[in-house]
């Protein structure tokens, strides 16, 4: 049983093909410049001719996969959980356009080409704020009006819900109850996750807000947003892409820069940039031991895990995780996003085959 | 030296005449409704040996509203002031600690008033009229983001594009550092530790605006406010921390006025925005409104603002390490004692046991409302803002005898 992930990013499509458990994927690939020079029904007979000449390279028939996994974004509260497409999920899908409007045209159409490549294969959607559907109101709620709020949907998620789903279940392996998770990816994410349920997270309405990431520059004094739109005569789109594609790591630096490098050539010209990430993941830290009461476990998962290496080795050494009586531990997760979402489709591919021959 | 400290609201005057330094206060009070005529008269509430006096003025501005205030004193007797202390909100990069006013601080502190619109400019007027009717009178400005100077750059740095960060001047400032310091300085009293040792969070959380100082060796190194007084905590009406992207899409909704926005987030959000009813999170913590709705929306009000304080208060226990207090000050620190139980109460990971009943039992202040085993101790100490300006003045105008003054 083949499953066939999909992890649309705005540039790229990533796929990957799972067989039987979803450990290693036995093939896999990135297609560039996706929804350009390459458009989705260019990227998915590529995927299609990929899967095909890999059967017969292993001399075996060219099966189609039993299910395929798409990564989600974003779901709002429409979806809490991961879902098999049908009529009405797309109905529904179609209900998020206003609030993810680059998001979700391109998702219906990358549905709509899967379908025609690989008719009847069920697909499966694994949303990454659907760890958060359920964000307590006092997490999730901003200290605005409460009409302009509901008119304009502005309420706080997390974005990285399939990272942290699955570093919740390894510190929950260890006995850990209060779980302090990071998911260190270009665009980095805490959250606090006590008995399995999300209290505390650094996103909001967007990714934008919270820690620093590669190019995204996290939380700004709200009154810098005005400011700038006046000091500069910056529009909305402008300034959209200075905090989103200017920001973070390249702002504080001048050069195009992954976690990676931040943490492992030690250059003195990055000391600022290693100082500020690390003191706002101190700070989040500290926030998501004040929402949990104190914390069981830090697992630092996403593309960057190993230079969370560098960076746990600077937490320990700070006071707040010195004084624990009984130390925190620290977990590092590699498990990368397709597998997450092979897992999650294998289930509820699994789920729905039981269904339906019941 | 007899010195006036004047403290500027946007429609008040609030004046203290103090001896220095042994801080004795000879009189005080604050002129009400300055500026354009109101539905009731301008007032000045004066209060001198005890007694309360009531007096009406035409008060168009600060200045005259000053000098009814000079009057007003040398009618009753009041002796003379030797100098003047003014609070201001915002210094710049350009001041770090207070500062005599002359002629070329005087034209520094008009080119910093955009930086707090709606503080600065009265205070500044004020200072330029004094300067021109008693150009023999020393002033000296003190400001609320002097004690912050000595936040470290990685606290005080906005990931933004460093170029850009410095041409517009924009990093956390902080705000409320000349309470914040008073108060630091009263704990470390109390507690009998010397200043340069000791490290705390402060949580000046008055009924308006409200921030969180993290000390360590009796240094600001962090404060939840930041480049305006805008970011942080919920405030009566300012929202505090918010996605630049909801920023943005306000803006897109305002058609891109930036003004139109600024006005949202600072005047009609925060507590008054969540509840929709008061901008008193006093009023929201004791409402006991009918129906369920009503009852719910006061619930989330409570609930947002005392869940972001104990963030920020995890937070800065995390920046500052081993804190050897947590301190509260003003309206809300001061006499709300289910807002300090609500954000201390199991946070023993920091080291931060609070006795309940002690907290509860309305103890005279300073006082102390941690357990005899926390290693971190609760203070509640009142802030005295205008007593704080009085003393910075005198150690600026006295330099030799900083140390009596302190």
């Amino acid at each position: 049983m083949q499953i066939l992930t999909l992890v649309p990013s705005p540039q790229a499509l990533r796929y990957a093909v799972f067989s039987g458990r979803p450990t290693h994927p036995e093939g896999e690939g990135l297609i560039h410049d996706y929804r350009g020079a390459m458009p989705c029904h260019l990227a998915l007979l590529k995927i299609q001719k990929a899967m095909q000449a890999a059967a017969h390279a292993r001399r075996a028939a060219p099966l189609p996969p039993a299910a395929i996994g798409i990564r989600v974004p974003f779901g709002g509260t429409e979806f809490p959980g991961p879902v098999a497409v049908d009529a009405d999920v797309v109905r529904r899908l179609e209900t998020l356009t206003p609030a993810a409007p680059l998001h979700i045209p391109a998702l219906l159409e990358l549905l709509q080409q899967c379908t025609a490549h690989f008719p009847g294969v069920p697909q499966v959607l694994t949303f990454d704020t659907a760890f958060f559907a359920d964000l307590p109101e006092r997490e999730h709620l901003y200290a605005l009006d409460a009409d302009l709020a509901r008119v304009h949907g502005l309420r706080r998620f997390g974005y990285c819900g399939l990272h942290h789903a699955a570093a919740w279940q390894r510190a929950a392996r260890s006995g850990a109850t209060r779980v302090i998770s990071l998911c260190l990816e270009p665009q980095p994410e805490l959250a606090a996750i006590q008995g399995g349920r999300p209290v505390y997270v650094t996103s909001g309405i967007t990714p934008l807000e919270g820690l620093p990431g590669q190019t995204t520059c996290g939380d700004l004094d709200p009154g810098l947003v005005m400011l700038l739109a006046e000091e500069l005569h910056y529009g909305p789109e402008r300034l959209n892409t200075l905090f989103t594609r200017e920001s973070g790591l390249k702002g504080l630096t001048g050069s195009a820069l992954t976690f990676d490098e931040l943490f492992a050539a030690p250059k003195t010209e990055f000391t600022l940039a290693r100082e500020v990430i690390c003191y706002r993941i101190l700070q989040a830290c500290g926030m998501a031991m004040a929402a949990m009461g104190g914390a069981d476990a830090v697992v630092i998962s996403g593309r960057y895990a190993l230079a969370g290496r560098a960076l746990a080795a600077w937490l320990k050494r700070q006071a707040v995780f010195q004084r624990q009586t009984v130390p925190v531990a620290f977990h590092y997760l590699r498990t990368p996003v397709e597998r997450i979402v092979a897992g999650q489709a294998l289930l509820l591919a699994r789920a729905s085959a039981r269904r339906a021959a019941a | 030296m007899n010195v006036l400290v004047l403290n500027c609201g946007s429609s008040s005057l609030k004046y203290r005449l103090l001896a220095m330094p042994e801080a004795r206060e000879l009189a005080g009070g604050e002129a009400q409704r300055v500026g354009p005529r109101t539905a009731e008269p301008a007032r000045i509430f004066h209060n001198q040996d005890g007694q309360k006096t009531v007096h009406t003025a035409e008060m168009p501005d600060h200045a005259t509203a000053f000098d009814e205030v000079l009057q007003l004193l040398a009618q009753t007797g009041a002796p003379k002031p030797d100098a003047l202390g003014h609070r201001l909100v915002h210094g710049g990069a350009r001041f770090a600690g207070a500062a005599i006013v002359d002629a070329a601080a005087l034209r520094e502190l008009q080119a910093i008033q955009k930086l707090a619109p709606l503080h600065n400019p009265p205070a500044t007027a004020l200072i330029a009229a004094c300067s021109a009717r008693y150009p023999d009178l020393p002033q000296v400005a003190v400001f609320d983001t002097a004690y912050h100077a000595s936040i470290p750059d990685y606290a005080a740095t906005y990931a933004l594009p460093a170029k850009l960060a410095a041409k517009l001047g924009i990093r956390k400032y902080g705000f409320h550092g000349t309470s914040h310091q008073f108060v630091v300085e009263e704990a470390a009293k109390f507690l009998g530790r010397p200043l340069e040792k000791f490290s705390a969070v402060s949580c000046h959380l008055g009924s308006g605006g409200a921030s969180l100082c993290a000390v360590v060796d009796g240094r600001s190194v962090d404060n939840t406010m930041g480049f305006s007084p805008l970011q942080g905590l919920v405030m009566s009406t300012r929202c505090g921390d918010l996605d630049p992207s909801a920023a943005l899409r306000l803006l897109i909704a305002a058609q891109g006025n930036p003004g139109a926005v600024e006005k949202t987030l600072n005047k009609t959000s925060g507590v008054l925005g969540l509840s929709g009813v008061s901008a008193d999170i006093r009023d929201v913590l004791a409402a006991t409104p009918r129906g369920t709705a009503a009852a719910a929306r006061m619930q989330a009000t409570s609930q947002v603002y005392l869940w972001r304080l104990r963030k920020y208060l995890g937070a800065y226990l995390a920046t500052v390490g081993r804190a050897d207090a947590i301190i509260f000050t003003d309206t809300i620190g001061e006499t709300l004692p289910e807002v300090r139980a609500a954000v201390c109460a199991d946070m023993d990971c920091f080291g931060v046991r609070m006795d309940f009943e002690r907290n509860a039992a309305g103890l005279p202040l300073p006082c102390d409302v941690a357990t005899a085993a926390s290693p971190t101790r609760i203070l509640v100490v009142a802030t005295n803002e205008e007593l704080a300006i009085g003393r910075r003045t005198y150690a600026t105008l006295m330099p030799d005898e900083k140390q009596t003054a302190a």
